[in-house]
């Protein structure tokens, strides 16, 4: 992780998106979902660290916490800044359950998180080309948006290229 | 993230009152627990924003303990303790007698820290029912080691709609010349704040 200048550090429930060279990351996901949206055709993607799946109103104070609310935020980001839907594709991460005894409720936030980020790509008709999800362990991950590779780090399972 | 604007100079002595009789309380039973004497000491005990939380226990990338405790009655919340993977195997080599090397603690270790976060979670509940009359009852602790962001992130979705602060209360256990922090959270729901604040005297926020 040199040249840290072109490190954006996206904290929980907040997104960020940007053009190569910029890498964006985001640390210590646990039942969070990154959703990693990415066009190859010029070097543009973002990244939003979303906490929960559903939003209770139409429009949240804060659209980037929910997956139903995150992800068109960070599509409408991206056009705005010269993606183009068609050539958008996704990486998911996270989306784990950390503690063992929990409640059903609380069992189902990872997989719940997951499942309608996923329906919402499916609206857009953008496609998860690669995810690192589910488990009982944290992440962390750095989106290059040069390459659109996203590196995820493990406490406990090491370290790998999306 | 702000000091929330209702929180004023008296809402911060009763949560310094509140630290101190819990760690009493917390002091008691783990020395029964530990069976040696135990001191716990409040080092501090204040608001702090869902921003601020992680910084305070190393940041989101920091190996920790941590023990969730869901709280239910007639106010719930979260609580949730941070111990360190030094003061962790500390513990667990006075509970158990052993500890292992490497990262990964078994079974027992981890259920035993968790009956460790259990016994001093429900020291402060037990004060909060005392002090204010509220009902109290804590689910069964989970315990996870991991990044602290990670361990925080999964508690704070289960409470879903939270309010934007915590209670932090720092206590320093002291067996011997042995120092084991423990760092408490308080994450109340959203609508649980005011009444917990009206049930310590407080008027409206």
């Amino acid at each position: 992780m040199n040249q840290d200048t072109d490190v954006v550090l996206v904290g929980i429930a907040a997104g960020a998106a940007g053009k190569a060279p910029t890498r964006i990351r985001t640390l210590g996901l646990g039942s969070c979902v990154a959703v990693i949206v990415y066009d190859a055709s010029i070097q543009t993607g973002g990244l939003v660290h979303v906490l929960l799946p559903e939003s209770p109103t139409a429009v949240p104070s804060v659209p980037t916490k929910f997956a139903d609310t995150a992800i068109p935020w960070l599509v409408n980001h991206l056009l705005g800044i010269g993606a183009s839907k068609n050539s958008m594709v996704a990486k998911l991460v996270g989306g784990a359950q950390m503690f063992h005894s929990l409640r059903p409720e609380g069992h189902a936030v990872g997989s719940r998180n997951l499942e309608v980020c996923r329906r919402v790509l499916e609206q857009y008709s953008i496609f998860v080309v690669a995810q690192d999800v589910g488990g009982n362990y944290g992440r962390s991950v750095e989106l290059e948006t040069a390459t659109g590779k996203a590196s995820v780090q493990t406490a406990v399972r090491g370290s790998y290229v999306l | 993230m702000s000091q929330p604007l209702w929180l004023r100079h008296e809402h911060l002595d009763a949560l310094r009152e509140l630290g101190n009789i819990g760690a009493g309380h917390a002091a008691t039973a783990l020395s029964e627990m530990l069976q040696e004497p135990v001191r716990v000491s409040v080092t501090a005990a204040q608001m702090c924003g869902f921003d601020e939380m992680i910084g305070l226990v190393g940041g989101p990338e920091v190996f920790v303990t941590g023990v969730f405790l869901p709280v239910r009655g007639d106010i719930s919340g979260t609580i949730l303790l941070f111990l360190s993977i030094d003061s962790s195997k500390q513990l667990i080599k006075k509970l158990l007698g052993q500890v292992r090397d490497d990262l990964v603690f078994d079974e027992l270790a981890v259920s035993a820290l968790g009956e460790v976060g259990n016994i001093l979670a429900g020291s402060y509940t037990t004060v909060i029912s005392t002090m204010t009359g509220l009902h109290l009852k804590q689910d069964v602790p989970g315990v996870a080691i991991d990044m602290a962001g990670a361990l925080f992130d999964a508690s704070l979705s289960v409470v879903g709609a939270v309010a934007d602060a915590a209670v932090l209360i720092d206590t320093d256990l002291y067996q011997g010349d042995e120092r084991i922090r423990a760092q408490f959270f308080m994450i109340p729901d959203l609508e649980s704040t005011p009444r917990l604040l009206r049930a310590f005297g407080f008027s409206e926020p």
